[in-house]
């Protein structure tokens, strides 16, 4: 039989091979340039979802507004919004939000920037960011009659044109300052190719469920993923490429509520690691943030992605 | 280290048809099979100035296409290939031998190790060192595989007395 195995297997392949269609050499290279080109889309992705994860106000946490109230003329609002605004040096728009009102900086080099948004008068401000046509990111700042102005940290990973887009009720007064940071990114390098396509083969594992949010490692990661209602997530992430990265989920309560954490550490791999349908409880309407570290070996080379159902 | 590495498509030209028949007679599914290696190169391709520099670049886009083969991404691509076939007509080509069908079918009731082997030995051509290195087991212990799987394969290719009877 020893024999007639090796015929057989030797029939097996001489069959086969002529059966085998590859899908071809341009194919490959369409696909490895789709991954790049996606996992570069998500880094500019994750731009606005960092600086809608991290707010802060001057004092270092966020300060609470004013009493919200409708009491201010408009001229005040004006001038109270450029006063919490202007206590910053740098380039000042400001107005008011009566219908959706477009701001557009000038073309945004890469780098680590605040964004002060401060809002005088009742309700709130909804603040949109969006390039190349596409809406990046939302933020709701809240106005009051001595309005604080809200510092959002911006990392701008590529050059490109930003837009911030105000929507707003009972017309309350806006101002606005982008300042650049000295450094970039934060003192991180802009994320590499590898750190980009590892991004992408991390989002592959979790393709099947729906789309993924892709994101590189050039330095640790603080993503508000969402604001979600009372029931049960299912939060599933992955990593591809070299090192480990230290994942945490915290869940905080918009209203009363005690905030809740898990911690996962995910050793990557070439192939891609993946903690799958995380059950995610929620009591009430909470907001999910995700915080990713990556040790030394995974850090800009590593790649990963998350997913929540 | 090679002083002229070779270049990606002379890979590709040159194994991946090789290497699908491989994970062909691991899977059972010529498609998958082409979908996994085709996944291994791309793979290779997005770092190739690393690999092509690899004293066996081919050895390396295997392994990656066997990791595939078992690995959390082929069970995610199991269910986007079915839902993708289910739109695409395939070109009909020949239907398989029954001698192909009857060895695929077989090497699939074989345990996982023992049929990796058997692949490993008789479609990738690897010696037996070569296979227990790769699986990070003792020699003897792919003897063993081996041995049983030849075993096992033999009684279920074996055509019974009816059957040579009524060929004859």
């Amino acid at each position: 039989m020893p024999d007639q195995l090796d015929e057989l297997f030797a029939d097996l392949r001489a069959e086969t091979i002529t059966q085998v269609r590859p899908p071809g050499v341009a194919a490959a290279h369409r696909t490895v340039r789709r991954r790049r080109v996606v996992a570069l889309s998500a880094v500019v992705a994750t731009v606005a979802l960092v600086a809608g994860g991290v707010q802060l106000a001057f004092g270092g946490a966020r300060a609470p507004v004013a009493t919200p109230s409708d009491s201010l003329s408009p001229q005040q609002r004006a001038e109270r919004a450029l006063a919490a605004a202007t206590a910053k040096p740098g380039q000042t728009w400001a107005g008011v939000v009566s219908e959706p009102t477009w701001i557009s900086p000038r073309t945004v080099e890469t780098g680590a920037y605040r964004l002060y948004v401060a809002c005088a008068g009742p309700g709130s401000i909804g603040l949109e960011i969006r390039a190349d046509g596409r809406s990046l990111s939302g933020e709701n700042v809240s106005c009051g009659d001595n309005p604080i102005a809200e510092e959002i940290p911006l990392a701008v990973t590529q050059r490109t044109s930003y837009v911030l887009v105000l929507n707003g009720t009972d017309e309350p007064a806006y101002a606005i300052k982008l300042i650049r940071n000295e450094g970039t990114l934060g003192d991180a390098p802009p994320p590499n190719e590898e750190s980009a396509f590892n991004a992408g083969l991390a989002g592959d594992l979790l393709t099947a469920g729906g789309e993924p949010h892709l994101v590189t490692t050039e330095t640790r990661r603080v993503i508000k993923a969402g604001t979600f209602g009372k029931g049960e997530l299912l939060v599933s992430y992955a990593c591809a490429g070299p090192g480990k990265i230290a994942f945490s989920i915290v869940t905080t309560p918009v209203g009363p509520g005690t905030p809740t954490q898990s911690d996962d550490l995910l050793e990557c791999s070439d192939l891609g690691s993946v903690r799958g349908n995380v059950p995610t409880p929620l009591d009430g309407r909470s907001t999910v943030t995700i915080t990713a570290t990556p040790d030394t070996a995974a850090t800009n080379h590593a790649g990963w992605a998350y997913l929540i159902l | 280290m090679h002083e002229h590495p070779p270049t990606f498509d002379e890979v590709y030209a040159a194994h991946y048809a090789d290497l699908t028949v491989q994970l062909y007679a691991y899977f059972g599914d010529r498609q998958e099979a082409q979908d996994v290696v085709q996944e291994a190169f791309c793979r290779a391709l997005a770092r190739w100035g690393s690999v092509a520099r690899y004293e066996d670049p081919v050895a390396w886009v295997r392994r990656v296409a066997w990791n595939l083969a078992i690995s959390k991404w082929r069970r995610t691509k199991t269910a986007l290939t079915f839902l993708r076939r289910q739109r695409r007509e395939e070109p009909q080509s020949a239907g398989p031998s029954p001698e192909r069908v009857a060895l695929v079918e077989a090497l699939g009731r074989l345990p996982e190790v023992q049929r990796r082997a058997m692949v490993l030995r008789y479609l990738a051509d690897l010696t037996v060192p070569e296979i227990a290195e790769r699986e990070g087991v003792a020699e003897g212990t792919v003897k063993s595989w081996l041995h049983r799987a030849r075993t096992t394969l033999a009684a279920q290719l074996q055509p019974s007395e009816q059957e040579e009877v009524r060929n004859a």
